[in-house]
């Protein structure tokens, strides 16, 4: 039973891999992904253009921009910034891309976590394996 | 009667912690997606953004408050014994924490249509808004890390709950007829 829990687990995250990928091959051709770690980058001051990004950190129009709303007329936008709406709640569907590449960033985040816990995992095992006394380890074994 | 009352009580506590998963799976799946919704205020709008903002904050202090026991717990062993994976898991969430509190304040303050007025100059207000995009750029990252960490809670949980594979009910369903079993072998001692 144990062993066919863990073939139906390693199934699973092969599984999740290989969605993970295709999302982000999707997002790239719809032009919505960008390098996860451009958000580094703005952290450590690398980009500079951080006046204008989105709040996802779209800085070099890499991502689908926004529709441009300098042609509206004056009155349609009330004391608002870009994509907002003072009137009502109206979704801007055009701008879908950002939320699924919002969502594949946290998935791609867990995946880029188990993918490291692995190697973690074997090195600790074999750190806490050389820590053990003689007697431990046979006892361990 | 007294033999059987113990089971009883002990089949009530488990059901009441299994609800308290739910709540926490299901608090934490709408924070997810309220959190991905309003990081792209182009699609939602500014006043749906906003709106989505406070209602985060509220959701995240129900989320410490459902968390509080082990937060306190890992604040007094932090320095002490601890897995060094839980003590980066919590280093992490204190990240995350700090970062959301960032961003929701300075989004109030530098709220448009929730009809507040703080009266903040401009310059302020300009590295109040600096400040609320750059924490979001963290953000995302943060939480990134925060769903990897807990992968395996999320994992089989969301199998449990939501996705409720045949084997789990069968697996279920036979640890309640041998429940059912074990009262009435002590049903009939009693």
């Amino acid at each position: 039973m144990k062993q066919l829990l863990a073939r139906k687990g390693l199934m699973a995250a092969i599984i999740f891999f290989a969605l993970v990928a295709i999302g982000g091959a999707a997002l790239a051709t719809s032009n919505n992904w960008e390098n996860p770690f451009n958000a580094l980058n703005t952290l450590v001051g690398t980009t500079s253009e951080i006046e204008g990004a989105g709040p996802t950190g779209e800085t070099d129009g890499e991502r689908a921009a926004p529709p441009d709303r300098s042609e509206m007329a004056e009155g349609e936008m009330p004391e608002m910034g870009e994509g907002g709406s003072a009137e009502g709640i109206s979704l801007s569907w055009s701008q879908i891309g950002g939320v699924l590449y919002n969502i594949w960033y946290l998935f791609a985040a867990a995946a880029f976590v188990m993918v490291i816990s692995i190697p973690v995992q074997f090195i600790r095992q074999q750190l806490r394996r050389l820590n053990l006394t003689p007697k431990q380890a046979a006892a361990h074994a | 009667m007294a033999t059987l009352a113990a089971p009883i009580k002990a089949q009530r506590q488990r059901r009441i912690s299994i609800s308290k998963t739910k709540v926490n799976l299901f608090l934490d799946i709408t924070l997810a997606l309220a959190f991905v919704l309003a990081l792209e205020e182009h699609f939602t709008g500014m006043n749906l953004h906003e709106l989505i903002g406070v209602g985060m904050g509220v959701g995240i202090i129900v989320h410490i408050i459902l968390h509080l026991k082990w937060i306190v717990s890992m604040m007094r062993r932090f320095f002490s014994k601890m897995f060094h994976e839980s003590r980066l898991n919590f280093v992490i969430n204190i990240l995350t924490f700090v970062d959301l509190a960032v961003i929701i304040v300075t989004g109030i303050g530098i709220s448009r249509t929730l009809g507040l007025e703080f009266g903040f100059d401009q310059s302020l207000s300009h590295s109040l808004e600096q400040l609320h995009k750059q924490a979001s750029t963290f953000s995302l990252m943060l939480i990134g890390l925060h769903v990897g960490m807990h992968w395996k809670w999320i994992a089989s949980n969301v199998r449990r709950y939501i996705l409720r594979w045949p084997f789990h009910r069968q697996h279920r369903h036979a640890g309640q007829t041998s429940k059912t079993i074990t009262l009435n072998k002590t049903a009939q001692h009693s």
